[in-house]
């Protein structure tokens, strides 16, 4: 969805182009399929590898360039993110053991420290989880003509790719659409340049903020050696941005009082 | 903490350790987990779920494991039954 958006935004893109985003969520949502004229249209088919594009879509424009990407996933700035029934719209963003620090009664005031605690006890190990991330997505990338791989190894320690496991970040973003463009088209040098021009800076895809951007917290900082994240880093939390210290004890005093009501 | 490489497990040691590290890691009670659980059971147990239960897998038999294959795994039992083929 992101990339879709990313491109109607660029206007080098969008002015030469209509995109079409032909799928939601991934979770049992109806596929928008091309009406007849954009299929009749269509000069190019952009697809992920994923279940939730049914192959059905293939068939629907024939004959234009198709280009698999993989699944683009990044967990290693929330090593402890699992789905949270108790938050608003039952949210994949959970931490469990910020979870378990909340069930456990933790005052508020100790939960900074706690957490860290709690997260070191836990015995991950940031290095090993972006090895295996690595690993993962080699083997995704098998398959698809697009093959981030290198580019998350270039780029994940010195930047935020991710917001959280699965939602990309505009780096992230921006080089994925350069890269389609690339093999797309290959041969038209000026657009890729117009491209590269207007995807290069701070904020590429012009995308509004991720509501919710969870910390990456002080034991994975510490162990990645990220010198570009620290405890004062602001997050944003719906509207407000937070320190990681007020994000951790916003959540559970927010976790807290949904418990209290049920 | 960081648990001594353990030997080749039979399988109910394998089923034991593959329940604890699902459990811990969607936070959900192991009697609410069998070998017949699913990805699909859990809502935590989506396609990051699983990397992290093949690492917790990793750390307590204290050995690299096959994550491929274990991502690729369609229950508790699947996922025991490879476990218990592992060697250090």
């Amino acid at each position: 969805m992101e990339i879709a958006a990313a491109a109607v935004r660029t206007a080098c893109l969008n002015e030469r182009f209509e995109f079409v985003h032909l799928n939601g969520s991934g979770y049992g949502d109806a596929i928008a399929l091309p009406t007849e004229d954009q299929a009749r249209r269509c000069v190019a088919h952009w697809r992920q590898d994923t279940d939730a594009s049914p192959p059905a879509v293939d068939s629907l424009c024939p004959g234009v360039p198709r280009l698999l990407f993989p699944t683009l996933a990044l967990g290693i700035y929330l090593p402890f993110q699992v789905y949270d029934a108790l938050r608003p719209r039952n949210t994949w963003l959970g931490d469990r053991l910020l979870m378990a620090l909340e069930e456990e009664g933790v005052a508020l005031e100790e939960i900074p420290d706690a957490y860290y605690n709690r997260s070191l006890d836990s015995g991950a190990n940031s290095w090993r989880l972006a090895a295996a991330q690595l690993e993962l997505l080699k083997h995704a990338e098998q398959a698809c003509d697009v093959k981030p791989s290198a580019f998350m190894v270039r780029r994940m320690y010195r930047e935020r790719l991710f917001w959280d496991f699965d939602h990309a970040a505009p780096p992230t973003i921006s080089w994925l659409l350069q890269d389609l463009i690339r093999l797309t088209w290959p041969d038209d040098a000026p657009l890729r340049a117009q491209a590269e021009a207007a995807l290069a800076g701070p904020d590429p895809c012009m995308l509004a903020p991720y509501p919710w951007q969870a910390p990456i917290g002080r034991m994975v900082r510490e162990q990645l050696e990220l010198d570009w994240v620290g405890p004062d880093t602001l997050y944003s939390w719906y509207g407000d941005s937070l320190t990681e210290g007020d994000y951790l004890i916003r959540y559970v005093a927010e976790r807290r009082a949904l418990r209290a009501a049920l | 903490m960081t648990p001594a490489a353990v030997s080749r497990l039979d399988y109910a040691e394998a089923l034991r350790l593959t329940l604890e590290s699902v459990a811990l890691v969607c936070r959900t009670p192991i009697a609410a987990l069998s070998a017949r659980t699913g990805p699909r059971d859990i809502k935590g147990w989506d396609s990051f779920g699983r990397l992290q239960v093949g690492l917790e897998i990793e750390r307590r038999l204290g050995h690299p494991a096959p994550l491929v294959e274990i991502i690729a795994t369609r229950s508790i039992g699947e996922l025991a039954e490879l476990v218990a083929g592992l060697t250090p």
